[in-house]
């Protein structure tokens, strides 16, 4: 080999790396698979789901069975959230806005990790501020555990400096489709089409 | 030598783009403000839900000094109190904890305050507000020194103002 063949190849190689470290020092470029995943794969155990009893915000009883045959989003939260909260229920109520009649075979939830300050009357007037396909549920204490346990929920009661509390809870948006089966997650960050898409989905599966 | 005058010329265009991307990254924050001061920008308060108690609010904060400044907190006549809070999304859970030591902003850097991240929250308004009303903030530094803005009050369900150019600029539906 000549010299110079092998300085050539030398400066390809130099240049090869250089245009890969610039590929992904890009922001934006990094290999990213954006498109709606189908269901949930990697569930270990019993999949997310079962029966449930609360009382909704209009002051009934409900369980999984009052909203059989519909597809359900279902966000876990507290009104004492001024930040996530708001926003995600904001983001539910623009999608149930977006798909119109489509979404009529949809239920939204908003489930209270914070029964204790969330009473129904609390949860009626906060509810009132969402698109009204999307119902306000509160579990009694022992009902949010059992639920938490069957759907796969995380709430944890945290103490704040000022003697009072927050809580922590699971931040996305739980997919069901029209048979109650788990079909995977919206999370906050991802745009509106990937929500609607995986929406359609969910509606469409039976 | 045609050769290597082909390999340097690919490395060039190489190395100018990455000079380029690395030029562009560093210009990212861009602010009409003079460059050695604090400048605070896109003040804004979401209107909450029905009979919710607390508000959110955010802003960024752009320090165009050299050293680091130090936020410690904001007030508000509009409001009983204004404080700092993060909300912290690990493997999937929200955590909202308060920003107690304050906040440090690097020189010639940008707090940018989000859902989902650092954010103010307010409590107890002096008075029923409604979007477009202006509410006056005064943010304290650790330095002494204080820096107003007018927070311009939005819809609830509103999302902030994206600050970061380039995606998510035009995100302001409804």
């Amino acid at each position: 080999m000549s010299v110079v063949l092998f300085r050539k190849i030398l400066w390809i190689l130099i240049a090869a790396t250089l245009a890969l470290l610039v590929y992904l020092s890009i922001p934006g470029t990094s290999i990213k698979d954006n498109s709606p995943a189908p269901g949930n794969a990697e569930t270990v155990g019993p999949a997310p789901g079962g029966p449930f009893s609360m009382i909704a915000h209009t002051g009934e009883t409900v369980t999984e069975k009052t909203y059989a045959g519909k597809g359900w989003l279902m966000f876990v939260g507290f009104t004492n959230c001024p930040d996530i909260c708001p926003t995600t229920l904001a983001e539910m109520s623009s999608w149930f806005d977006a798909l119109g009649a489509e979404a009529d075979g949809l239920t939204g939830f908003l489930v209270t990790v914070d029964p204790e300050r969330d009473t129904v009357d609390v949860l009626r007037q906060y509810i009132s501020s969402f698109d009204d396909r999307i119902v306000a549920l509160r579990p009694s204490p022992s009902e949010l555990a059992n639920f938490a346990k069957a759907y796969r929920i995380y709430y944890a009661k945290v103490p704040t400096q000022e003697g009072d509390y927050t809580m922590d809870h699971t931040a996305g948006v739980l997919l069901f489709d029209r048979d109650g089966k788990f079909s995977g997650t919206i999370d906050r960050e991802e745009p509106k089409e990937v929500a609607l898409q995986k929406i359609r989905r969910l509606l469409d599966r039976r | 030598m045609p050769g290597r005058s082909s390999g340097f010329i690919a490395l060039v265009v190489t190395a100018m783009t990455f000079c380029a991307a690395e030029a562009r990254a560093q210009e990212s924050p861009r602010h009409a403000g003079s460059d050695n001061t604090i400048a605070i920008e896109h003040a804004e308060i979401i209107l909450a839900p029905s009979g919710a108690k607390m508000m959110a609010g955010y802003l960024t904060i752009w320090n165009g000094a050299q050293q680091q400044a130090n936020l410690s907190s904001v007030q508000s006549d509009a409001f009983a109190s204004v404080s700092l809070h993060r909300t912290e999304i690990v493997d999937g859970i929200a955590k909202l904890r308060s920003i107690d030591a304050g906040l440090s902003i690097p020189g010639h850097s940008e707090l940018f305050m989000k859902p989902g991240g650092v954010h103010m929250m307010l409590m107890g308004p002096r008075a029923e507000l409604k979007p477009g009303d202006g509410v006056d903030l005064l943010l304290k530094f650790q330095d002494g020194t204080t820096a107003s803005a007018k927070a311009v009050v939005r819809p609830m369900g509103q999302k902030p103002t994206d600050h970061h150019h380039g995606k998510d600029d035009q995100q302001e539906e409804k």
